[in-house]
Order: structure tokens, then sequence, then C-alpha cells
């Protein structure tokens, strides 16, 4: 689905590399944690499999495509396949939330038809589907952070790509949001996130790419935040954050995995049945 | 295919709109350029039809002296008549050049009671068999006796040539000075449009709309900017010529049509003055059409 080849990339304004011989490989429908302090190439990883950079040298393919080699027309459409979400939501401030939403499937010319069934199930997905009057600033954080995922996930991506999403949430509110990258990821859409969040990531339990000053240092299946059994301040952290905030969700999202690997493949409306689940389990 | 024509004129007039004081400067200014270089062609044209006026004979004046004896007329006229410079002749006698007088001065009766029907100078309007000869008539029969004075049109019509061209040419660079401040106006407006919707541009090069989607609204803002100020400034040309076309039309009446007019034909026609309005109208596209292209090329681009 995405391979990395020997990717190098560095940026004028400094002299270290952003990426340097970076080699990984991503599979259809997985879920990776990108994790790695600032500055070591997380979100070059996400800007270059965008295509809003370019390699200095090395290769990348995604779906089949070398981004290399694809002329710059043909761009917006292979971005059409990849769903974008961000730690600062990104979301037009003067449109309500279903127009943000529809904005999406308006560029790129869907009809007015296909928009507006698109449009509500993506808002039902992330459970929206009251709100779509609203305008962004009167929702919470979290709120607004699901109609940026609504947005990204409206077109059925084969790929998401989440920088940081959950870095301007509390620690519950973020629960929320990954239980929804979560379900999304169940429909086979792969997931890439780029995260700080030591708590996710240990009760997530998925595969880990950890980078650090744009070298890969770590690829582990079922991995955490930090390297096991280390004694770091970094690691007890870990523990403690765990404990305060997600115990209650573990078992939950232990389940939610158990079902996903029943189902390869769920229709839109299991999806939604799955979310309704699952708002009934929290409550 | 419609529901996009919809979105693209619904963002274009929105932009406008909120762009609207650096819409107005620009429009304004390619108002007054186009409206420059549009005097600039009806003058042109003005002078190209005068010239293919007195091309086709224009006429030379022999003013004879108001006392001059009937032998000298005849000797004129016999004369006129027999050179092959000449076409043909017609002759005011002291009563009809009177009237002309009359008539020429009928707003200055002080000038009118100065003359009476004999002191008024008879005069011969001949037409010329070709008119570049102008000036010899003039030499052949200035300092013949009884005659006044020659006056031919060839000379007015140099010195005119003259003065227009370089009027044309201030006019013209004053107008392309002008163009360019309205290209850099359109420029700077479509920057302000691009960058009061950045947030806009990102997501939607984000969710994959094409570059030419998110193009063609700003550049259809520039365009409609330049046809906007061209329209008016074609409106403003047009006005300029019906103008132009009463004072000569009010002036003929007065002088009938013993001289033949120098002013009429320097009025460009209003089927000409429609194609101004045309290649003004197209400019104006133009103008706006390649100021925001610049704008977008430079500040749209993935």
């Amino acid at each position: 689905m995405i391979k990395f080849e020997n990717v190098c990339k560095s940026y004028k304004s400094s002299r270290n590399k952003a990426l340097n011989d970076l080699s990984v490989e991503i599979l259809k429908g997985e879920f990776v944690f990108l994790v790695g302090p600032s500055g070591s190439g997380k979100t070059t990883f996400l800007r270059l499999m965008l295509r809003e950079e370019r390699t200095d040298s090395g290769r990348i393919w995604v779906g089949g495509r070398e981004l290399g080699a694809m002329s710059s027309w043909k761009v917006p459409y292979y971005r059409r396949n990849i769903g974008c979400v961000f730690q600062d939501f990104r979301l037009l401030p003067n449109k309500t939330v279903r127009q943000n939403v529809a904005f999406a499937l308006e560029v790129i010319g869907r009809s007015r038809h296909v928009i507006d069934t698109k449009v509500s199930q993506a808002l039902e997905i992330v459970g929206l589907g009251n709100k779509g009057n609203r305008l962004p600033n009167e929702l919470s954080g979290g709120e607004q952070q699901r109609v940026a995922i609504a947005r990204a996930f409206v077109n059925r991506p084969l790929i998401l790509l989440a920088d940081e999403p959950t870095g301007n949430l509390d620690p519950a509110t973020s629960q929320g949001i990954m239980r929804i990258l979560d379900k999304i990821n169940r429909t086979e859409t792969t997931i890439i996130m780029a995260t700080h969040d030591v708590g996710i990531v240990n009760t997530m339990r998925r595969r880990v790419i950890q980078l650090d000053r744009g070298s890969l240092v770590r690829d582990q299946q079922r991995g955490i935040y930090g390297l096991e059994e280390s004694d770091t301040i970094e690691e007890r952290l870990t523990g403690a954050v765990k404990a305060v905030t997600l115990n209650s969700d573990e078992d939950e999202l232990l389940k939610g995995r158990k079902r996903r690997r029943q189902t390869a493949e769920l229709s839109h409306k299991s999806l939604i049945a799955g979310f309704d689940e699952d708002l009934e389990e929290t409550e | 295919m419609s529901f996009s024509a919809n979105r693209v004129l619904r963002d274009t007039f929105f932009n406008l709109w909120r762009n609207i004081q650096y819409a107005l400067a620009a429009i304004l200014t390619v108002i007054v350029s186009l409206s420059l270089v549009g005097a600039a062609l009806l003058v042109k044209q003005g002078v190209a039809n005068a010239t293919v006026e007195w091309s086709h004979g224009v006429g030379v004046s022999l003013w004879m002296n108001a006392d001059a004896s009937n032998s000298e007329v005849n000797g004129i006229s016999t004369q006129l008549k027999q050179s092959t410079l000449i076409q043909s002749c017609s002759y005011l006698d002291h009563n009809a050049s009177y009237d002309l007088l009359k008539k020429l001065y009928s707003n200055q009766p002080v000038v009118v009671s100065a003359f009476t029907i004999n002191t008024t100078p008879t005069i011969f309007n001949c037409v010329l068999s070709n008119p570049n000869n102008a000036i010899e008539v003039y030499n052949q029969y200035s300092h013949q006796p009884g005659v006044y004075t020659v006056v031919y049109p060839g000379q007015e019509i140099k010195t005119m040539e003259k003065i227009t061209s370089i009027l044309q040419i201030i006019m013209l660079g004053m107008a392309l000075l002008m163009v360019i401040a309205s290209l850099v106006l359109i420029f700077v407006t479509i920057r302000m449009a691009i960058f009061s919707r950045r947030r806009e541009v990102a997501v939607m090069k984000l969710v994959g709309a094409t570059n030419w989607f998110i193009r063609v609204p700003f550049m259809l803002e520039g365009m409609i900017e330049g046809l906007i100020g061209a329209v008016i400034a074609s409106l403003l040309v047009f006005g300029l010529r019906n103008i132009m076309g009463n004072l000569v039309r009010n002036t003929e009446k007065l002088g009938s049509s013993a001289q033949p007019s120098l002013l009429s034909a320097t009025v460009a026609t209003s089927h000409e003055a429609i194609i101004i309005g045309i290649i003004l109208i197209i400019s104006g596209a133009v103008v706006g059409g390649i100021g925001s292209f610049v704008a977008v090329r430079r500040f749209l681009d993935v």
C-alpha cells in the first residue's frame, strides 16, 4: 500500500536532514503510530505522502503509484484518495458543520445528491448527526476535530493521515477521537497517525514507527510509545497517564479490536451500528 | 456542471464584494486608462477620415478683392476653366457671399454691419483635379490682379495631422502608464482575494480540488473587474464621440456647405466608435485576465 524506499529529505533552512534514508512499508488496513520527538520527521513523512513535498532521493509508492514520477496535474486526483486531519482542525469558520464536510465533495465536483447522502453518513459516523447546522466556534474542541475527521473521511479515502489529532484535546476527548479513528480503520482504511500522546499509543497497542532525527529507530507491531522495560521518566509518566485516564476504556478498545479482526470490511450501515454500540457501551 | 458554474459565479461575486475597495480602485483605473486609449483611437480615426476626405477632392477658395473689376473676375474665371489643375469651380457673387457672411457671423452683428453687399469679397470655390496640387494653385493665383488671397486646406490638414499625432503619442503614453497601473492594481486585488481566502484554498488543495478549479474564480474576478471598467470606458468614449459630433453639426449648420468642412471629417462615425468600444472591452478583459493570471500563478501554486 505504502512504501518508502531509502527516502532522504532536507529543507533549505536547515542543515540536518528531515528524513535520512528511511525505508518502511505499510500494508492496506494497518493502523500505524508515528512517534518521535519534535523535529524527528513525522510531519515531513506525512507531507511527503501528500506530495506537498518531494523527496531529495529515494522513492515513495502509494497504492502502486510512484509519487516522484507523478505529474503535478495528477496530484489533486491522487489526494482524493487521502484524508487528512490536523491538530488545529482547519475548519472554515464561516461555514456550518454540514457545509464544512460538504465542501470537500463540492470542490471535487460531486453532485448535490451524492453530497447530501455522503455528508449525512459521515456526520453519523463521527456522532454529529444532530449538529450539522452549528458553526465550528459553537462546538467543543473534540467536536470540531470530529467534524474534521468527517470531512477527511467523507470521500472514503484509502488512507487517512492524522498529524497529532489529539494534540489540542484533553485525554477523555482524545479517547473519543481514537474510537472514531479505530472505527474508520475497521473499514480497511489505512491510518497513519503522528502523535506525542503516550497514553493513546500504549493503550491501542498498534504498530509503532519511531523516528529520531529523520531516521527509523524502531518499527514494532503492537508497540508502545517508549521502549519496553525501560526505566525512563517517559515510561513512568506513561504509566501514570494510563492509570488516571484510560483504564475504563481499555477493555472496550480490546473488544473493538477483536471485532475488527472478525470482519475484514464493514459496510456503511454496520459502521454506524458499530458506533451506536460504542455509544451504548460508554453510557 | 451547472452546479459548479453556479459555484464559480457565486464565489467570484462574493470575492468581488468582500474586496470591494480594492476592486473599485482597480475598476476606476481601468476606466481611466481605457478611456484614454479610446479617446486616442477616436482622434486617430478622425484624422484618418479627414485625410481620406481631403484626398477625395478638397476645395481651394480664391477670394477676390471686394473692389475687383469685372474684367479681373472674368479673367480669373477663364483661367480657372482652362487650367488642368482645376476640375470645376462655383462662383459666389457679392449677394451670395454676403449671405454666407451673415450666416457665419449671425451672432456677431458688429462684424456683419462692417460689410455691405458691395464690400463683401466674391469667392471662387474650386475642386482640384489632384488634391496634391493645392500649393501650385496657390502660387499661380495668389498674386494675380484682383485676387485677395487663395485659401486651401492642405496646410491646415498637415498642421492638424502633426498636432494630433503628437497628441496621440501623449495620450497613448499616458494610457500605457495607466494600463500598467490597472494591471498592478488588479494583481494586488487578486492577491488580497487569495490571501483572504487562504484557509479555504488550503482545504481545497488538501481534499484534491484541481488547480483550475481553485484558480478560475480568482481569474474570473480579475477579468470581471477589467470588463466592468472597459464597458464604462467605452460608454464614455461613445459619449465623447456624440458630443464632438453635435458640436461639429452645429458649426456646420452655420457655415452651410460653402467650404468643405474639415471638422465633420474629424469625427469618427458611430459605427467606428462601436468598433473602438469592442476593442476596449476586449482589452479590459485581457488586462484583467493577465493581472489576475500572474497573481494566481504567483500565489496559488501547488
